[in-house]
C-alpha cells in the first residue's frame, strides 16, 4: 500500500508538478508498474510527446455544450448586443462610405430621390430608429465599459441595472432622434 | 403515518393541538403522494464506441430525496442508475467538485436547491466547453495547468527559505485580499465566460486571473513587477470582454470580474500597488 501510494504521488507529481504542455511524461518504475496494471489509467494519461488537446482528441472527448445551453442573462446579452452594434455601424459607415464613392450620383441627389418617393412618417421614422438605436446603445454602454475600466460598477445588482439602464436610455434618444 | 407524527412533533406548541390536527391531516395526504420531477441529465460513455451524447431523464420523487440537486444525483446513481458519473465530495460548497451546469447557469449542485416544479425538467449538463471524460466529468487539467502558470505561492525578492520566517502584514492590507483567497476553484466562472470557451487555450480565464490577482496584489509577495509583465500579451488578460457571466455565476458569491479589471488597471499603470502597510518580519525559532 505504501508502495502504491508513493507510485500514485511521484506519478501526480510527474504530470502536475511539471504541467503537462510539451513535455514527457516520465514514470519511475513504480510508476510505470502501477499503470500498466491498472485498468483505469490507461486511457487517461499521456502519451508520449502528447498535449492536453491531444489527448483529448485522440480519446474522442465530446466537447461539452455551451452556447446553447447556457442561460441568456443581462451579462451576455448586453455584451453580444455592444459587439452587433458595433460591428453592424462598422458595416452601414464602411458601405455608404465605399457606395458614395462608387456611385456616379451625389450624396443629395440619392437624399432626393428618397425624398420624392413620399413615405409615409412611420416608414422614415422606423427606418432613423433602425439606425439611430445601435449607435445610441453602442454609444451608452461605452460610457458603461469605460466606468468599469475605471474598476466601478462590478456588483451583480450594478451590472444588471446599468445594462438595463443603458438600453433603456439608448431607446429613449433613438426615438427622440427619430422623430426629429 | 410517519409523516402525520413527524408534523405533530414539531408544531406541538402553545396553540398546539386544534391548528395541527386540520393541517396535519391535509400535508400528510400530500405527503404520502410522491411528487415526481423528471431530472433530463447529460450522459456520454467513453467506453460505449461511438456513443453520442445525449439527454437521459429521470423520475426522482421529491419526497423522498434531499433538498439539493446533488442529493438527487446521488439518489439517481444510488437506486436508479449506477452508471450515472459525476464528482462530488464535501456536500457543502467548499471542495468544488461537483460544479456543473444547472438549469443554464453553471454551480454547485450541493448548494443549488431543486425547482420543485414538476412541470419542467431540471436540465443538468457537464461545465460548458469542457472535453467530457464521461458524463459529467470534464477534463480539468488546462485549467490546473493554467493555474500553475501563474505561480500560486508567496515569492519574495531574497528567496528566504519558506516557514522560517513570520512575514508581517497590516490590517488594512490583509483586508485586501477578502474575497479573493475564498475561490475554491471550481472553474464555474471560468466556464461560463464566452471569451474562455473560444480562446480556453491562450486566455486565462476569471477563476485563474482572480488568483493571479490575490498573489500580485499581496503586500508580503515581491514579485508582482513580474507576474504582471507575464501577462503583457494580447491573451491571457486581454481576453476578458467584461461580459460579466463570471461573477454572475460564481456559487461563492466572489467577484473574479472586478479582480481582472484591476489587474488591466494595474497593467495600464492607472493604479499602482502600493508600499506594504507593514514591512520586516520576525524570526522563528526552529520546530
Amino acid at each position: 500500500m505504501a508502495m502504491f501510494t508513493t507510485a500514485l504521488a511521484r506519478q501526480s507529481y510527474q504530470i502536475f508538478g511539471k504541467g503537462v504542455f510539451q513535455r514527457q511524461l516520465q514514470l519511475t518504475p513504480a510508476a510505470a508498474k502501477w499503470l500498466a496494471t491498472s485498468s483505469c489509467a490507461k486511457a487517461d494519461v499521456l502519451k508520449q510527446g502528447e498535449d492536453f488537446w491531444d489527448k483529448n482528441k485522440r480519446l474522442n472527448r465530446p466537447m461539452s455544450p455551451h452556447l446553447t445551453i447556457y442561460k441568456w442573462q443581462v451579462t451576455m446579452i448586453g455584451s453580444i448586443t455592444h459587439r452587433a452594434t458595433g460591428l453592424a455601424m462598422s458595416g452601414i459607415m464602411s458601405g455608404f462610405a465605399i457606395g458614395m464613392l462608387m456611385l456616379p450620383g451625389s450624396f443629395p441627389h440619392y437624399l432626393g430621390i428618397i425624398e420624392s418617393m413620399h413615405y409615409g412618417g412611420a416608414c422614415i421614422f422606423l427606418l432613423k430608429y433602425a439606425l439611430s438605436w445601435p449607435f445610441m446603445f453602442h454609444f451608452a454602454n461605452g460610457i458603461r465599459h469605460l466606468a468599469w475600466d475605471m474598476g466601478k460598477g462590478f456588483e451583480n445588482k450594478e451590472v444588471a441595472t446599468t445594462g438595463v439602464t443603458v438600453a433603456a436610455i439608448a431607446t429613449a434618444l433613438a426615438i427622440i432622434v427619430s422623430v426629429m | 403515518m410517519i409523516s402525520t407524527s413527524k408534523l405533530v412533533c414539531t408544531t406541538t406548541g402553545r396553540f398546539g393541538s386544534i391548528v395541527v390536527r386540520g393541517s396535519a391531516t391535509a400535508t400528510a395526504a400530500a405527503a404520502s403522494a410522491p411528487r415526481y420531477k423528471k431530472f433530463a441529465i447529460y450522459r456520454w460513455d467513453p467506453d460505449k464506441k461511438g456513443d453520442k451524447p445525449r439527454l437521459q431523464t429521470y423520475d426522482v420523487d421529491l419526497n423522498a430525496c434531499g433538498p439539493m440537486v446533488l442529493d438527487a444525483l446521488i439518489k439517481i446513481k444510488n437506486e436508479v442508475d449506477p452508471t450515472l458519473t459525476f464528482r462530488r465530495s464535501c456536500r457543502e460548497g467548499i471542495c468544488g467538485s461537483c460544479a456543473m451546469n444547472i438549469g443554464g447557469i453553471n454551480t454547485l449542485a450541493c448548494i443549488s436547491k431543486i425547482d420543485p416544479s414538476p412541470s419542467k425538467p431540471a436540465k443538468i449538463y457537464p461545465l460548458p466547453h469542457m472535453y467530457v471524460i464521461k458524463d459529467l466529468v470534464p477534463d480539468m487539467n488546462n485549467f490546473y495547468e493554467q493555474y500553475r502558470s501563474i505561480q500560486p505561492y508567496l515569492q519574495r525578492a531574497d528567496n528566504a527559505k519558506p516557514g522560517s520566517a513570520q512575514l508581517l502584514q497590516s490590517v488594512d492590507d490583509r483586508k485586501k485580499l477578502d474575497g479573493l483567497y475564498e475561490c475554491i476553484l471550481c472553474a464555474c466562472c471560468s466556464t461560463s465566460c464566452p471569451s474562455y470557451w473560444w480562446n480556453g487555450d491562450k486566455y486565462l480565464g476569471p477563476a485563474v486571473l482572480m488568483q493571479a490577482y490575490r498573489w500580485i496584489i499581496d503586500s508580503r509577495d515581491e514579485k508582482s513587477r513580474e507576474r504582471l509583465d507575464k501577462m503583457r500579451d494580447p491573451f491571457s488578460v486581454y481576453r476578458c470582454h467584461t461580459i460579466m457571466n463570471c461573477t454572475k455565476t460564481c456559487p461563492k458569491g466572489l467577484n473574479p470580474g472586478k479582480a481582472i479589471a484591476e489587474i488591466k488597471k494595474l497593467l495600464a499603470g492607472i493604479a499602482t500597488k502600493g508600499k506594504p502597510g507593514l514591512e520586516g518580519s520576525i524570526k522563528l525559532a526552529g520546530p
